[in-house]
């Protein structure tokens, strides 16, 4: 029995599509290993600086391409969104780093708390739609909806860690983290209901 | 229902936050830096689970395998048009066959050969056809069952970097 090669790619996939690029990146396509770096290694910079700060953050997003490369075969588009599964490749390497640093100081939420500098008006040519939307459905949430979404998200701690951290019950933690979850699935197309995840 | 105590489970949602800051773009000098590191020692880190997988070996050899590939050291000089060939000891499953990695020079020729037993090769690099119209990219795999006949060609774009699963076969002076 014989195979055909791989370059012929499935019809579903459009040849200008993240998921096709990561087909290709699995057979040893570094042109579309470019086209893939370029499109989101700005993103992940831009979250790996939120975690880490410059240095840091520019060696991790290094890794996690390298890990990219490497481990293309494994990407299932039924799992999520290429943008996503190397985000949460980037989140998981970058916590390492925090946990290892969290070993010799106490990690401090203050420098990573104000919004207006993360989520500033920038806005460029090549920016999705979906940046705006998101950044426009942060803005409503409000304050501490916000920062329990990013303390959660940004900084790897627990509902119990930032509930301490806010000096307010868990329960609160968690019914804020449901409602901008709930907020940022709507994004996404799917209505869940925010379940105010109280003990 | 949002459950919030898994982040497997929102991990789609959750990602939107980080396409909500703003983008950064890397130094020239990174995007450098790692295009030369997958030209050099990780060029074909991809294709380790494909060889692990036709070549019956674990993760862990399989990717030191594909280490060796673009060291010149590691290879033993063919005769053109075989550039050159790196032997393997693949898994338990293939038995006795001979596998190696081999370097086919673009444009040559593989003349009518039948395979006494099953023959596998997997393409890692360059582009080959046989004389029914099938072509053979990267990932692509060349199944021969026992008493099977081919040709194979290169083609002339590229030379053609191939691992080949091979047992007993006689070339038929054609």
């Amino acid at each position: 029995m014989r195979t055909r090669p791989l370059p012929d790619a499935p019809d579903a996939l459009a040849p200008e599509s993240d998921d096709f690029l990561v087909q290709r990146i699995a057979v040893g396509d570094r042109d579309a290993f470019a086209e893939l770096y370029d499109r989101y290694a700005p993103t992940l910079l831009a979250t790996a600086q939120r975690m880490l700060g410059e240095r840091e953050a520019h060696d991790v997003l290094h890794d996690v391409f390298l890990e990219a490369w490497a481990h293309s075969a494994e990407y299932s588009v039924e799992r999520g969104s290429v943008r996503t599964w190397l985000l949460v490749r980037l989140r998981s390497r970058a916590l390492d780093r925090l946990a290892r640093v969290e070993r010799t100081r106490t990690r401090s939420l203050e420098p990573q708390d104000e919004l207006p500098s993360t989520y500033s008006s920038r806005v460029t040519q090549r920016e999705p739609v979906d940046r705006i939307a998101v950044r426009s459905a942060l803005e409503k949430l409000g304050p501490e909806v916000r920062d329990a979404l990013e303390s959660f998200y940004f900084a790897g701690l627990t509902a119990r860690e930032i509930a301490e951290s806010a000096g307010v019950p868990v329960g609160t933690v968690k019914s804020r983290i449901a409602r901008g979850l709930a907020m940022l699935w709507s994004l996404l197309g799917e209505e869940r209901e925010a379940d105010d995840g109280h003990d | 229902m949002v459950m919030i105590d898994s982040f497997e489970a929102n991990r789609e949602a959750w990602s939107l936050l980080s396409t909500a800051l703003d983008p950064r773009d890397p130094p020239a000098s990174a995007r450098e830096r790692l295009l030369s590191e997958i030209s050099g020692p990780a060029r074909y880190a991809p294709f380790a689970p494909a060889i692990a997988r036709h070549f019956d070996l674990d993760g862990v050899a399989s990717r030191a395998l594909l280490a060796r590939v673009p060291d010149p050291t590691a290879w033993t000089a063919g005769v053109e048009p075989i550039l050159g060939f790196m032997h393997f000891k693949p898994g338990p499953r293939l038995g006795r066959a001979h596998c190696g990695l081999v370097r086919m020079k673009s444009g040559m020729r593989v003349p009518a050969h039948r395979h006494r037993d099953r023959e596998l090769s997997y393409v890692l690099e360059g582009l080959l056809f046989d004389d029914e119209g099938h072509e053979y990219g990267p990932g692509g795999v060349i199944d021969m069952p026992a008493g099977s006949i081919h040709v194979l060609h290169v083609a002339r774009e590229a030379d053609a970097l191939v691992a080949v699963a091979q047992a007993r076969t006689d070339f038929l002076g054609i």
